[in-house]
């Protein structure tokens, strides 16, 4: 008998997305879309927490399948709201691919999540790259594919430097178990390290994710801005929790991507470095370790899936009716798509941290944080990033795209069901960003957290965040309006923006195509010539070796008799004068 | 357009766009954005100025008066203005991989 307690919630998304791949009834898929994380949602909700639900042990591995604690249950819930949201937001079309694609990927996060052990997160690890990539394909365009197919060598590499390093730690403890490691216990922590750090996109590590996300489809966008590098957070938070050197990747990952944004002309890209930066928070979070940030970590970690979610979705519906998302091609939007850019205005709100908004109340932990710990640098880096978000994800993002000059041109507002995706996601910013009010506003979110003994202590709303967080918010928006008002902005401009992809996709195609040239040129003279080689040496070792060679020619046994003969002689000859 | 529901639905949101946003078409507004966010630049600080408002901190220099409005300030500028060099140095065709040939859209 199967009890369905013991089952990981994501089992049942990737079961529904396989159903969904067999079902070509588009009603059915848009059940499954959305009931399945509804449902899981219910099993997680009812799941109790700090048991092992699901076990195996073979093979000498004891495998965990299932099992909530504080740490991995709020992460897990934020994946299912978004795979819910991603269901409603994906009505409209008729896909079968994409909705099959969107479930399994979901699914695997989820089950990633709750997993116990190296060998499951493994599994569903390269489950999330496989599944993923479909978003990515289905747009169809030559782009797209070699987009896709860079994404998947990355991201398996990612799996297969967590196998390696699980393998290892595996020889040296005899243990697969998910756990809190050291790093630079054992080499396997650094395989593992660099397998998570593909997977969030550290600086470096980062562009696999400016590359596929603005070429994945507008649905596939705001699927995939959820979950993979969330996951990679989520464990991190697990096994390296207060490594310093987490932080200072983090500061770095904070601020260097603001410069990207700033010039950035496609708006989804500007939205894919904006990830890379909010991603940053929560790592630098996960390099303090207290639990005051690792409550940071999760908080933001929740409000930003929701927050991201909601921008990608925004644009998509930008895309989706204007056929681009580029800044020089829009403006004035407002006319034609006032909801959606209501809705975009919140995320944008949300995502810089305005307080009343989700953001606010997660950043606040992490800041607190940093501060307690007296890392100054660290904090002075952190809080330029805030005042880079504003700058690309507060005001660049809406202002571009439905304000600055009238493009001209005049859409239909978006589907009702992007809309309805939207509008749920703008409340849940507004929810759990709110003062507490009864039972909603940030105590909400707080009660969820991983030390929640903790986040309830701590008090987001004092006079001194207000003040402080506004003065930040509010003097760069009078920036902003300076530097526009004296033609300091940089104007949009079409192009492409170079970074580290270029190593691949220009330095390392290039040497490639050149290495092949001279292949080419050269094999048929090192062909020659290894032939010409090979004829010689081989005659020479059949002149040695084969039956009618040198040394079968009998000369060797003729002259071996006389040696022995002689030598036999000589010693009859010693012994008769040495036996007088 | 000649369907009728259509119309409809444009009058509609044409409607909820002037509800919503008519008010960045008045003449006024950018004066008023700029003014505005100057006026509220200056309460801010002003808030902070120590016999008005005791701030708690932890860091000596996260106490300065007006210290994350200057910061905000200043590193907003910074950013927008490192576009230009920037832009300048990194940009390139949208073509430069080769690989946007067959996209909608494209010139």
């Amino acid at each position: 008998m199967i009890d369905f307690a013991a089952i990981n919630p994501g089992l049942l998304l990737i079961l529904g997305g396989c159903l969904s791949a067999l079902s070509p009834q588009q009603r059915i898929r848009q059940i499954l879309a959305i009931g399945t994380p509804l449902a899981a949602g219910v099993m997680l909700l009812s799941a109790p927490h700090e048991i092992d639900l699901a076990s195996l042990s073979t093979m000498g591995l004891d495998l965990v399948f299932y099992r909530v604690d504080s740490l991995n249950f709020i992460f897990g819930l934020a994946f299912l709201i978004a795979a819910v949201l991603n269901g409603i937001y994906a009505l409209h079309q008729d896909d079968r691919v994409q909705d099959s694609a969107a479930l399994i990927y979901a699914g695997a996060a989820v089950s990633a999540t709750f997993v116990g052990d190296f060998m499951s997160l493994f599994l569903f690890w390269e489950l999330t790259a496989v599944s993923s990539v479909f978003l990515i394909l289905q747009t169809g365009t030559r782009a797209a594919y070699g987009a896709a197919m860079r994404y998947l060598g990355v991201q398996v590499l990612s799996g297969v430097l967590l196998l390696f390093g699980a393998a290892q730690l595996y020889a040296a403890t005899g243990s697969v178990a998910l756990r809190e490691l050291t790093l630079g216990t054992d080499p396997g922590t650094w395989l593992l390290m660099f397998a998570f750090g593909i997977k969030a996109a550290f600086p470096l590590l980062h562009n696999w994710l400016q590359d596929s996300y603005p070429k994945a489809t507008i649905v596939g966008a705001v699927v995939l801005s959820a979950f993979t590098t969330k996951l990679a957070v989520y464990v991190l938070a697990r096994v390296f929790p207060g490594e310093t050197l987490l932080m200072w990747i983090g500061a770095v990952m904070t601020v260097f991507p603001v410069f990207f944004a700033v010039i950035e002309n496609d708006l989804r890209k500007v939205l894919a470095y904006s990830l890379n930066n909010q991603v940053g928070f929560m790592v630098c979070a996960i390099g303090i370790g207290t639990p005051l940030a690792i409550n940071g970590a999760a908080a933001h970690a929740f409000a930003h899936i929701i927050y991201k979610a909601l921008l990608f979705m925004s644009m998509g519906a930008v895309l989706y009716r204007t056929g681009t998302s580029k800044a020089t091609e829009l403006g004035g939007l407002y006319k034609s798509m006032p909801l959606t850019a209501l809705f975009c205005i919140v995320g944008a709100a949300s995502i810089s941290a305005f307080p009343l908004f989700s953001g606010f109340v997660a950043k606040s932990l992490t800041m607190s944080a940093v501060l307690e710990q007296h890392q100054v640098l660290v904090w002075a880096m952190l809080l330029f990033a805030s005042a880079g978000v504003l700058e690309h994800s507060g005001i660049k993002i809406p202002y571009f795209a439905f304000f600055s000059h009238d493009s001209g041109k005049r859409v239909e507002e978006a589907p009702f069901n992007m809309l309805l995706a939207m509008g749920i996601a703008a409340l849940i910013c507004v929810l759990v960003g709110l003062p507490a009010i009864g039972g909603l506003g940030f105590g909400l979110l707080y009660s969820w957290l991983p030390y929640p003994e903790f986040a309830l202590a701590y008090q987001p709303y004092t006079a001194d965040h207000i003040l402080t967080q506004m003065q930040l918010l509010v003097l760069a928006a009078f920036a902003f309006v300076l530097l526009k008002r004296f033609t300091l902005y940089p104007p949009e401009k079409r192009g492409l923006i170079l970074d580290t992809d270029w190593i691949y996709r220009r330095f390392g195609a290039s040497i490639a195509g050149w290495t092949g040239a001279v292949w080419a040129k050269s094999s048929p003279v090192f062909m020659n010539a290894s032939a010409v080689l090979w004829t010689r040496t081989f005659r020479r070792l059949e002149a040695a070796f084969s039956p009618q060679g040198i040394l079968a020619r009998g000369a060797l046994t003729g002259s071996m008799a006389v040696w022995t003969a002689g030598l036999l002689g000589v010693i009859l000859f010693l012994s008769f004068f040495g036996g007088t | 357009m000649s369907d009728n529901s259509q119309n409809d639905i444009t009058d509609r949101t044409s409607h909820l766009a002037k509800g919503l946003f008519g008010w960045v078409e008045a003449k006024a507004t950018g004066q008023l954005i700029f003014w505005g966010l100057a006026a509220l630049s200056v309460i801010l600080i002003a808030l902070d100025i120590d016999f008005i408002f005791e701030r708690h901190y932890k860091e000596e220099i996260e106490g300065i008066t007006g210290f994350y409005a200057l910061y905000g300030f200043l590193a907003f500028s910074f950013v927008v203005l490192m576009g230009w060099p920037l832009g300048r140095l990194l940009r390139r065709d949208e073509n430069f991989y080769g690989d946007e040939g067959d996209e909608e859209g494209e010139q």
